[in-house]
């Protein structure tokens, strides 16, 4: 079925893919996804179109990249015991040439061709006690399988343990090397650049920041001109520290809810024009083009409503594409004579419900590797020749999923109570008449910065799959669209910000898509927050409420976790949460106890250090002493959300258990589930509050 | 960075005009040496993509020359010899390519660099179809820039970078 899509999409574009050629790829991963299948175990009985087992089954293959020379993909293929080696595929027989494969708990995250040669892995150390953490690694391999070396295991420069992040090439033998030290986390920690050498993994310290959390920018010379960095004292402040003529470093500090001047690299080949990023003459970010000697600029683009996310460059570095996610994801083409802009309009007509984005090219830029993605597909691999215009499909990381079994997401639009318009993204579940279906709203966390795009959300879809609309909401407040749409709304959280769920709510019955008896609100982190606080402000609105790893009591963050160890942390909570503590308890859940009414499931990771156990442990003791309809999940391993396999499908099996018993098929008095934990899974603390009114 | 040699093997499309004067490319009008190789390019990029439609041709493997193991192309590139080269090939019904040939040259001079260009075109290969392509043509040109590269932020190879130009990669 893929593999005629992917004809299909080939022969659209001009292109055939070759039967017996490119199909020994995907006759490795079919096996590959078969074998897991098979080792994964029984499937959980879900009613769903595809198994939450599919959804949460990493790819077969990751970041597919070419060859500067064209003759090799370099990929990370997924092993049987679930990591991730690093692997060499010959072009021409689309076989596995080389592999890298280190013993111990390592996956590759990541890798970028030195040469034609070489290759360099990022791999990380999966941390034994908690989920999620890990510690970055360099290795490095030639295309032959020889050579195969730990590069950077850390250095010991600072107390000992520090990832490192690969960045540019120096030269043939030499890549520079990011690295931050931990344990200076509170206060932002520097950057050093090490020299790496690539084959023999010596390494010299080079250069170091002279701000904090800082990015450098080279000029033609490959000299540091500038660093944009942060300021420790203040969440919002940017920091660009500019050489000055006597070496030294001039600093210009911005303040990010009045806007930004931040440059972000020279032109190519020029020394007197760079390119910046501003938020001062408008609140969305332009693209400017600025002569820094005579301080001309020119506005390159700028969209009216959101940011631009990325900006799209030629082989001479010249701007011919702003990527942006107003609704669907779009390249707005900036030069529209451009070779690249006409090429990816081409590309993008072939799949016009998809998004298509350049991944790398040959050194000679003759070929291409393009992802292809969108809602219903989490993306596939094509390689594009300029020589003939035509679409050769490479691989399809997720064979197993078929996207006409995934939940399309539509973007949406509404006016809020003042009139604000707010955007956000409805998830509807195949085959059903999207009229009268149980609703959750899912608000994302954050809430200040962060945003949903359209895109294939695991989250949505498996809630879509067991037959639920889920409505995303980019409630004021959250990124993306500007610093005023942003920053205006610190301090507002539980009031504005709450009222633009409770308005997509209404939205979603009013078109006739919801049923107003069957909504519940789940969301993490602040979107637990707005969860617990949607069903204490609206408590006839919601039947359910889920809050995972959620902020239930604005003073309890005032002095828990780690974002009120940092100065800036402090900052941004008297900004954010409220400046005192009688407004911090008015706009808290806990102090609304009383007045929710739907039954709530409780979600928390034991070692969550952004939101404190203890927010979890007064919101589940409050609605215990009022005898509530509760439940709870803790996972001791997990932090800030849980990341292990085994943990997420218990949690998700769980959560649509109990969407199912309050909005669902089911009944309130239904007994919880039996069958959410993974076959050989431990399983995680779950509790279900006996003796309480349900229904 | 300085760019020792940068070369374009700029490549012609069968029915573009066949001339052995060949003359080296005028850059003047360019703000560089990269931005004028990469507009011939993506010109040339065109006009084959047009010529493989009419024909119903489509790559599976299109490699590169390897000049790096050729000691003849190597001097040619250090000497900065100029000029431009012929092929003709046909594409076999299953795809290959056999029959590759040096159908003209600009000098004797720039035949240094066809050893390893006809190896390259060799190893080709062509969606098959049902018919088979003689006597197809493709050029490479050899030009080369002497003034420094001009090379601006390095750390995304995926921009392209001096030495993602130079002739020694084509």
């Amino acid at each position: 079925m893929k593999m005629k899509q992917a004809l299909i999409a080939s022969l659209l574009a001009g292109a055939i893919a070759i039967p017996g050629i490119a199909p020994a790829l995907a006759e490795q991963q079919a096996a590959a996804a078969k074998q897991s299948q098979a080792e994964d175990g029984a499937e959980l009985s879900m009613e769903s179109e595809v198994a939450l087992e599919d959804l949460f089954r990493p790819p077969t293959y990751t970041n597919i990249r070419i060859s500067p020379d064209g003759r090799h993909f370099a990929a990370g293929m997924r092993r049987e015991d679930g990591l991730t080696d690093g692997v060499i595929i010959d072009r021409r027989t689309m076989k596995v040439k080389s592999v890298l494969a280190i013993d111990g708990n390592i996956g590759v995250t990541g890798f970028r061709w030195a040469n034609n040669e070489r290759v360099l892995f990022h791999f990380t150390f999966k941390s034994a006690t908690s989920e999620g953490d890990g510690v970055a690694a360099i290795a490095g391999m030639n295309v032959d399988g020889s050579r195969k070396d730990i590069l950077w295991r850390g250095s010991d420069d600072y107390g000992g343990g520090e990832g490192a992040m690969l960045q540019g090439k120096i030269d043939k033998n030499h890549f520079r090397v990011a690295v931050y030290p931990s344990g200076t986390g509170l206060k932002f920690p520097y950057l050093y650049i090490y020299k790496l050498n690539i084959y023999t993994g010596k390494s010299l310290r080079i250069a170091r920041s002279p701000i904090r959390s800082a990015t450098p920018i080279f000029n033609k010379d490959k000299e540091i001109t500038h660093w944009v960095g942060y300021q420790p004292s203040s969440y919002k402040n940017r920091v660009v520290a500019t050489r000055n003529a006597s070496g030294g470093w001039d600093e210009n500090v911005y303040d990010e809810s009045k806007g930004l001047y931040l440059p972000e690299g020279w032109v190519r080949g020029s020394d007197e024009e760079m390119w910046y990023t501003d938020t001062i003459e408008a609140p969305t970010k332009g693209l400017y083009r600025v002569n820094v000697e005579t301080g001309e600029r020119t506005l390159v683009y700028r969209h009216p409503k959101v940011d631009y996310d990325a900006i799209a460059r030629d082989d001479d570095g010249n701007p011919w594409g702003a990527v942006v996610n107003y609704d669907y994801p779009t390249v707005v083409y900036i030069d529209e004579k451009n070779h690249y802009a006409q090429t990816h309009k081409k590309l993008q007509g072939t799949f016009p419900s998809q998004y298509v984005s350049i991944v790398n090219r040959t050194a000679d830029n003759n070929e291409w590797v393009v992802s292809v993605r969108g809602d219903r597909d989490p993306g596939k691999y094509y390689l594009y020749n300029q020589f003939d215009g035509s679409l050769k499909f490479i691989a399809d990381p997720f064979e197993w999923i078929d996207p006409a079994n995934i939940p399309a997401t539509h973007p949406v639009r509404f006016n809020a109570r003042d009139g604000m318009e707010i955007n956000g993204f409805l998830t509807l579940p195949v085959g059903k008449d999207p009229k009268k279906l149980p609703l959750i709203i899912l608000p994302h966390g954050g809430p200040h910065g962060p945003r949903d795009y359209w895109r294939f959300d695991r989250e949505s879809i498996l809630f879509a799959n067991a037959g639920y609309a889920v409505m995303h909401v980019n409630y004021r407040g959250s990124g993306g669209y500007g610093r005023d749409f942003e920053y205006d709304w610190y301090g507002h959280w539980g009031l504005e910000m709450q009222d633009d769920l409770t308005d997509a709510t209404y939205w979603a019955i009013q078109s006739g898509i919801a049923d107003r008896d069957r909504i519940c609100i789940y969301g993490a982190s602040y979107g637990g927050y707005a969860s617990l606080m949607g069903v204490a402000k609206e408590p006839d609105l919601y039947q359910c409420s889920i809050g995972y790893v959620g902020v239930y009591d604005l003073n309890i963050f005032m002095h828990s976790g780690d974002v009120q160890m940092r100065k800036g942390g402090r900052e941004y909570l008297l900004e954010a949460a409220g400046a005192t503590e009688e407004k911090r308890a008015a706009q808290s859940p806990l102090t609304h106890v009383d007045r929710i009414e739907a039954p709530v499931f409780l979600v928390q990771g034991k070692r969550d250090v952004r939101v404190h156990w203890d927010h979890y442990v007064a919101m589940r003791d409050a609605l215990a002493e009022k005898n509530h309809a509760l439940e709870t999940l803790v996972a001791p391993r997990a932090a800030h959300g849980a990341r292990e396999t085994d943990s997420q499908l218990e949690i998700y099996c769980r959560m649509i258990d109990f969407m199912d018993r309050h909005i669902g098929d089911r009944k309130p008095t239904d007994p919880p589930r039996q069958d959410c934990v993974p076959e050989g899974a431990i399983g995680l603390e779950y509790k279900y509050y006996e003796g309480v009114k349900r229904g | 960075m300085v760019k020792s040699l940068i070369a374009a093997a700029s490549l012609v499309a069968a029915s573009q005009p066949f001339s052995l004067d060949w003359q080296r490319p005028d850059c003047s009008a360019y703000d560089s040496h990269s931005e004028c190789e990469n507009a011939l390019n993506n010109a040339y990029r065109r006009g084959m993509q047009q010529e493989f439609k009419d024909k119903g041709l489509s790559f599976w493997y299109y490699e590169r020359p390897d000049y790096s193991e050729d000691e003849q192309a190597e001097q040619a590139f250090e000497d900065k010899i100029e000029g431009a080269l012929y092929f003709s090939f046909t594409v076999e019904k299953d795809g290959s390519v056999s029959d590759v040939a040096v159908k003209a040259k600009s000098s004797d001079e720039v035949m240094a660099y066809a050893g390893p260009i006809m190896a390259s075109i060799n190893n080709w290969q062509f969606v098959p179809s049902d018919q088979s392509w003689p006597d197809l043509e493709w050029r490479y040109a050899f030009y080369f820039e002497p003034e420094e590269c001009e090379e601006g932020a390095e750390e995304d190879t995926e921009e392209g970078s001096c030495e993602a130009d130079s002739g020694s990669d084509r």
